[in-house]
């Protein structure tokens, strides 16, 4: 048991070095409790929920149509955790260095166990705290009273127990099938099977509220889409299902409810003992395999010389062409960064619909009430567009970072190489969010035009910050890039950053709102254009930042 | 030329170099030796801006690192002693990179690039990634990274460490060359046979401090002792 123990602490530490500085804790390199990450996550998340709830219930709306809010944004809140989730187990499990542990005497089971151990725990609080914060909101904001809150709590740390098997599941499912070739065939098969049976059996569960009413009023965008996608109606039923549950269930009002449930985690937990039991024979082959490919050699010096062209196309395209295969070169982080953007820039645009929807039906003045809600929604877009990306961009050159100390670098095409993948994601997806509300909210060309010049503004504001941080708390010294996310100081200011920015931007907004006759728009792009001069100096300050990096010594050269 | 001086590192109250004074001229190989700790790698990293000096400065014909580091980094190449860098970049990537840095051309970069890649005999292998290579083969994309773009000063770290015999006697062969030509290359190494052959003038670092620096032979007569390897020299200077 000491032996299991300690060999739990050995895959801890592999994958997330424990660093202590007791004189500052919050220095880069030391360690942001794992709690304390989730929790600033869950409030993140949490006041974007609250926000909306609050809208529905000033507008007096009745417990019902707030359901019709509540199901689509508590599923893709499930949705988040589970992608975070997915995220966690492939790199727990199969991108994890795992050179250390193959040499010594342990057995495959041993090892998957305890890297189960890391994952569960990784996944558990980060997806039990935003899911169970979620759901307790509801009878909290209802007054539903203590019974409603204790079935909440059980509702959401099944739900996280779910995900994390669920994940579990799918991690091995893919990963066997990507490597197909190198398993056994019959293992691998019956992995793949299970989860697809899986997922049947969760669509299915659907079938067990017959009393539910599960029409949603939507716009024609939506049904059109429903109907576009009519093969995955089963799972938007079940999405449906699960959002429902924590409303309906809080009532205690169908005992079919409760028992759904119960099935649904008990074909949860046995799909995830099945996985687990082939997947003990199959982790040690797994992680052991030769991954390297064919070499392929230069075919011909012309072939080379076709290579070297790209020296004629410039420097800054040299080093955004290195700039994004150094991104690359670090799937986990750029994984974890992108489902989790798009996941939530899916969320925004439904929860933004919906909100339309119910505007509409209130029969409000949209244009004044749209533009309050809009803002509001700005506020949250840019919340959860943390361009991570950019954050981390300068503590990956690792020890990369030791040759380019000692060669004659353009820093401006560098920087500039850093910043543009954050900025085309951020903008690109913002941009995106803001072309769905603009059509949702029906705007007349000048607020959209002001809509779009603020979303990329906010972009270029938030993904340089993200830089200045990144550079300002730059760690060379890591074993696993998504530390990088998890670890210090920088992680947490740049999170507080893009939530601080649009409130400055809002505000902004406000301040010209009363000197141009109540033109919002007007207010909007005159804020859009400060943020945008503004990032000059903030350039400029960032080369500053920069070049002082460069010329200080780094401790782990 | 590269001129040195009063160079000195301190990590705290630790004196890790101590005001090194040291002028290379063109047209040596210079030998760095000492033993482990002795502070020849800080010495190369503070000559390369890795490491700020506490005190004093490097000049690369008359350029300094502290105040004028872009233009003295364009007058030498590095090579560092553990080479697990750009793993993620294919070989020809990273020399296309380095090309790009030195503001090479196309055809000049490809050319050279080229000569020292099959030189080192790591031509077929630059299509691959560098996470790919062995220790050995990552030496060389790097030796052939620094040597492309012909600068004036080469400044090795080890640079014969996991090289096969063959790639290891070119690279004496090219560091000659580069020497004759009228440049300077300045290399660390523990293998002091190696420095015995190849270099011209060794500097021998103990503790921090630069103990020795001139031909062997002068070491020879200095100690009395012309009968004397230079390892058995060495070991008795650095036993201080």
């Amino acid at each position: 048991m000491k032996n299991y123990f300690l060999l739990v602490k050995a895959v801890f530490a592999s994958s997330v070095t424990a660093r202590k500085n007791r004189k500052n804790k919050l220095k880069k390199g030391s360690r942001i409790p794992q709690l304390l990450a989730a929790l600033l996550i869950t409030v993140i998340f949490s006041i974007n929920f609250y926000f909306n709830i609050f809208q529905y219930a000033s507008l007096g709306l009745s417990i019902n149509d707030i359901s019709n809010y509540l199901i689509p944004a508590i599923s893709f809140g499930i949705l988040y955790s589970f992608f975070f989730s997915l995220t966690l187990s492939f790199n727990v499990f199969f991108l994890s260095n795992n050179e250390a542990f193959l040499s010594l005497p342990i057995s495959g089971n041993r090892l998957l166990s305890a890297r189960f151990i890391l994952h569960f725990f990784n996944s558990f609080c980060y997806g039990s705290a935003l899911i169970l914060v979620e759901l307790m909101m509801i009878p909290i904001m209802f007054n539903l009273g203590a019974l409603a809150i204790f079935y909440s709590i059980v509702i959401g740390i099944l739900m996280a127990l779910g995900i994390c098997f669920t994940s579990f599941i799918i991690a091995c499912a893919l990963f066997y099938l990507l490597n197909l070739k190198n398993n056994n065939l019959l293992y691998t098969v019956l992995s793949i099977v299970l989860s697809l049976l899986g997922a049947l059996c969760l669509a299915s569960t659907s079938s067990f509220a017959p009393s539910l009413d599960l029409s949603i009023p939507i716009n024609d965008g939506i049904l059109k889409l429903q109907n576009d996608l009519t093969s995955f109606y089963s799972y938007t039923k079940f999405c449906n299902f699960l959002g429902y549950l924590p409303t309906r269930g809080t009532l205690l009002e169908n005992t079919n409810d409760h028992l759904s449930l119960l099935y649904l985690f008990l074909i949860i937990s046995a799909l995830f003992a099945l996985t687990y039991l082939f997947s003990k024979r199959l982790y040690l082959k797994a992680i052991s395999k030769n991954k390297g490919k064919k070499k392929k050699k230069i075919k011909d010096e012309s072939s080379l010389s076709k290579k070297f062209n790209l020296l004629n196309k410039g420097t800054f395209y040299i080093y955004l062409k290195r700039e994004l295969n150094l991104l690359k070169s670090h799937p986990s982080l750029i994984i974890s960064s992108l489902i989790s953007t798009i996941s939530i820039a899916v969320s925004l645009i439904i929860t933004g619909i919906f909100t339309a929807e119910g505007l509409n039906q209130t029969g409000s003045n949209l244009e004044q009430q749209n533009l309050f809600y809009l803002i509001i929604h700005i506020i949250a877009l840019e919340t959860i567009f943390n361009p991570f990306i950019g954050f981390a961009s300068i503590s990956l050159e690792g020890r990369n970072f030791l040759i380019l100390k000692t060669v004659p670098l353009k820093k401006n095409q560098y920087l500039a190489a850093k910043e543009l993948p954050s900025l085309t994601l951020s903008t690109f997806l913002s941009l995106l969010v803001s072309t769905v509300f603009s059509i949702s909210y029906n705007l007349s060309a000048p607020y959209i035009i002001a809509l779009f010049l603020s979303t990329i503004a906010s972009s270029l504001i938030n993904t340089l910050f993200s830089l200045l941080y990144g550079i300002l708390f730059a760690r060379f010294s890591y074993d696993n890039s998504l530390e990088l996310l998890n670890r210090g100081l920088g992680p947490f200011l740049s999170t507080l950053t893009t939530f601080l920015s649009p409130i400055i931007y809002v505000a902004i907004n406000l301040i010209f709102f009363y000197f141009t006759n109540g033109l919002m728009w007007v207010s909007m792009l005159i804020g859009a254009i400060i943020y945008l001069l503004s990032a000059i100096p903030l350039f400029l300050l960032i080369k500053k930042r920069f070049n002082k990096l460069l010329v200080s010594d780094l401790n782990i050269f | 030329m590269i001129k040195i001086e009063h160079l000195s590192k301190k990590f705290g109250d630790f004196v890790a170099v101590d005001d090194i004074d040291l002028t290379i001229p063109n047209g040596k190989i210079y030998g760095l030796l000492g033993p482990n700790g002795a502070g020849k790698s800080t010495t190369l990293k503070m000559m390369t801006g890795i490491l700020n000096p506490t005190s004093g400065d490097v000049y690369y014909d008359s350029f300094s690192i502290k105040s004028q580091p872009l233009e003295a980094k364009k007058h030498f190449a590095f090579v560092p002693d553990s080479p697990d860098m750009f793993l993620g970049m294919k070989g020809v990537d990273y020399l296309i990179f380095i090309g790009s840095l030195f503001d090479m051309n196309k055809e000049k970069a490809l050319k050279s690039a080229e000569y020292f890649a099959k030189e080192l005999n790591i031509y077929d292998a630059l299509n691959d990634y560098i996470l790919n290579y062995s220790h050995g083969m990552r030496q060389k994309i790097f030796l052939t990274g620094a040597l492309m773009h012909n600068p004036d000063a080469w400044i090795l770290d080890e640079p014969l460490t996991g090289l096969d015999p063959e790639s290891a006697f070119k690279i004496k062969n090219l560091m000659r060359e580069h020497a004759n030509r009228g440049h300077v290359v300045l290399l660390s190494t523990h293998i002091l046979e190696v420095a015995e052959k190849l270099v011209d003038e060794i500097g021998i670092i103990n503790k921090g401090k630069l103990i020795f620096s001139g031909t062997i032979q002068e070491l020879k007569d200095k100690r009395n002792e012309n009968d004397s390897t230079l390892e058995e020299l060495f070991l008795e200077l650095t036993k201080k």
